[in-house]
């Protein structure tokens, strides 16, 4: 007799291999476009509804905000740049590891941009914001940790690290809006 | 902790908006800490007695 958790297995499976199929060669482009670009958008906006003023709060540092949107403009530009040249095969072998990471750069410094945001928001805000994060800590170790004993012991396919993120970004909404909830 | 922050903002006729403005804090601040759901830290608190120029145990009721 089949079981609610051999149903609720399979289901997975199939919709994890289906993915990775559907995806197949461009599964990291995808992911890693979805995980800065689509979730960052969709990550704001879900921080817009949640958190007055958005991400920043109602914080006069506009100036981190600025940098921040000009970091990921880079950041979009830079993948796009890479992903061109990756596909028309022009990188040479012993450039693949530090053009494939140039990305990284306006990654980092946006991420710089947003921790200046963090620290201009009020203590209130601060605090929504770390019992949001810290929410999406634990829903990010609880899921890939799942996956990955799902992979090893149940078979299910090798995901993209970029996973990671996306499950990062989606729970930080979650956890920011349920924080949020907390507070009104 | 009870607080008479609402009063007292009520007193001047400021928004909670305006109030934020002046204590350099969201609105959402100013809106939990008048329902309760928030204590202010020390410097906060400081803060917004020394606007409506009062004692700190004026705006703050701490009931524990």
């Amino acid at each position: 007799m089949t079981s609610t958790l051999d149903i609720l297995t399979s289901v997975l499976y199939t919709w994890s291999s289906d993915l990775t199929r559907a995806l197949g060669e461009n599964f990291v482009d995808v992911l890693g476009w979805l995980g800065w670009v689509g979730l960052g958008v969709i990550g704001g906006l879900l921080a817009k509804l949640t958190v007055p003023g958005g991400p920043w709060g109602n914080s006069p540092d506009r100036s981190s905000r600025k940098r921040f949107a000009i970091w990921m403009s880079v950041y979009v530009v830079v993948v796009l740049a890479t992903s061109t040249a990756f596909n028309n095969k022009i990188i040479p072998a012993s450039l693949t590891i530090p053009v494939a990471l140039l990305p990284m750069i306006p990654a980092t410094l946006a991420g710089f941009a947003s921790l200046d945001g963090f620290r201009a928001m009020d203590e209130l805000q601060r605090k929504i914001q770390s019992e949001g994060i810290l929410f999406a800590f634990f829903v990010t170790a609880i899921v890939t940790f799942s996956y990955g004993f799902l992979e090893v012991y149940a078979g299910f396919p090798r995901q993209s690290m970029f996973f990671v993120w996306a499950v990062l970004a989606l729970s930080w909404c979650a956890g920011s809006a349920l924080a949020t909830r907390r507070y009104r | 902790m009870k607080n008479t922050l609402r009063q007292l903002r009520a007193e001047r006729e400021w928004s909670q908006a305006e109030l934020g403005t002046r204590l350099d804090v969201s609105r959402q601040t100013i809106n939990a800490l008048e329902v309760g759901k928030y204590d202010p830290s020390l410097p906060l608190a400081y803060k917004i007695a020394r606007l409506f120029e009062c004692a700190i145990e004026d705006v703050f009721i701490y009931e524990g």
